[in-house]
């Protein structure tokens, strides 16, 4: 089954992992700004960043056949700097309009600290200019609860913002009624350890619906797994679920929520797929 | 939107079949990390907020109440809503400090 996985570090992997995600059906890949695992002595390093997201992560992910699209911001790990974090947003314009470039993200809260929320607002108000679809982080572990409702009132009190244009990713258990209650899209994240496993989120999906949810590996420098989606599919197929119910979690739904960028086409459509344009 | 009774497709004797391996192996590893603190050369991590928060959410996995899941995060989470005043560390610890 061909699948998108909607949140990859690809900078971080290696090109066998490319090979890896092609031949298990990957056929389109979003990659949000990260953190390089220690924070950035320089905004310079940002410029970098974004044209090796723009420019070679697509180029790379073509030789495989993956289509590569990718999300600017400073990433949550860095935003309690207020200096970096107006430095980098005066970068971002530069690299907005580049073919792959979806909108601004992953954006969000770390350790739920003023500044990162100034650093977050920044932002929303950065893709409010230009409209743009918006990636969100939420926070790991015992922040999540905090972070997300936290995210999710300041949101949903900003009137000019649409909910059905805003991810709210890695949710969990407890996270996930606020985020789709409140009519936002949100993302189930295939990681070990820190965030859910096959099963917990295959129980979600049985629990909550496959209206307005995805799944993603989030695969980075970390212990993390490039072909988690596949390990899902065969986890709902183990379950019994029906290869309509997969495809729309793996495929159908996050081509509706990034075809609200009209940057987003796919090169090739499953058979049988039903795609669902804004 | 919740649905949470008989919304897994499998019975439970399926379920059973299917991942009582895994879940028996899983609880006897949460055995072995709690014999493993007790025979510790040092008994200093009795008041550490992380074994604290383990031990009482470790009570929701016995009870017979639904939701456990849910129950477990809630649990292991920061309930307050004021944004800290700066950050302490990079890296959550998962459970609340006190
Ligand atoms: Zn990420």
């Amino acid at each position: 089954m061909q699948y998108i996985d909607l949140h990859c570090h690809m900078s971080s992997r290696t090109t066998d992992d490319y090979h890896m995600m092609a031949l298990t059906g990957c056929v389109a890949i979003t990659e949000p700004s990260f953190w390089a695992g220690y924070d950035s002595c320089t905004p310079d390093y940002f410029r970098d960043y974004f044209h090796r997201l723009t420019d070679y992560e697509p180029k790379r992910a073509a030789q495989y056949g993956i289509q590569h699209y990718a999300w600017l911001c400073l990433n949550p790990k860095e935003a309690e700097n207020r200096e970096m974090a107006k430095a980098v947003l005066k970068i971002i314009p530069e690299f907005m309009d580049m073919p792959n470039i979806l909108g601004i993200g992953e954006i969000g809260l770390n350790r739920v600290t003023r500044n990162e929320l100034a650093t977050f607002i920044d932002h929303v108000e950065l893709a409010m200019q230009t409209n743009e679809l918006i990636h969100i982080h939420t926070p790991h572990l015992e922040d999540k609860y905090k972070g997300t409702k936290v995210m999710v009132d300041t949101l949903i009190s900003d009137k000019r913002l649409t909910p059905g244009r805003v991810m709210l990713d890695h949710s969990e258990e407890h996270t996930i009624e606020m985020i789709l209650g409140n009519g936002f899209w949100t993302g189930l994240t295939l990681y070990p350890t820190t965030k859910v496993t096959h099963g917990r989120a295959v129980d979600m999906i049985e629990r909550y619906g496959t209206e307005r949810i995805c799944v993603a590996s989030a695969c980075d420098w970390g212990p993390s797994h490039p072909i988690a989606v596949p390990e899902f599919i065969a986890e709902m197929r183990r379950r019994g679920h029906s290869e309509e119910t997969i495809r729309k979690v793996v495929y159908e739904n996050p081509a509706e929520f990034l075809s609200q960028c009209p940057k987003f086409k796919l090169k090739h459509t499953e058979p049988g797929a039903v795609l669902r344009f804004a | 939107m919740d649905q949470y009774e008989k919304s897994c497709p499998l019975t439970q004797k399926e379920v059973l079949d299917a991942d009582f391996m895994k879940a028996r192996n899983n609880l006897l590893e949460i055995a072995a990390f709690l014999d493993r603190l007790d025979r510790a050369k040092a008994l200093d991590g009795e008041d550490d907020f992380r074994l604290v928060a383990f031990r009482r959410v470790l009570k929701d996995v016995a009870n017979h109440e639904s939701d456990k899941v849910k129950r477990m995060q809630m649990g292991l989470s920061d309930l307050s809503i004021e944004p800290m005043v700066e950050r302490d560390v990079q890296t959550a610890f998962g459970a609340v400090k006190m």
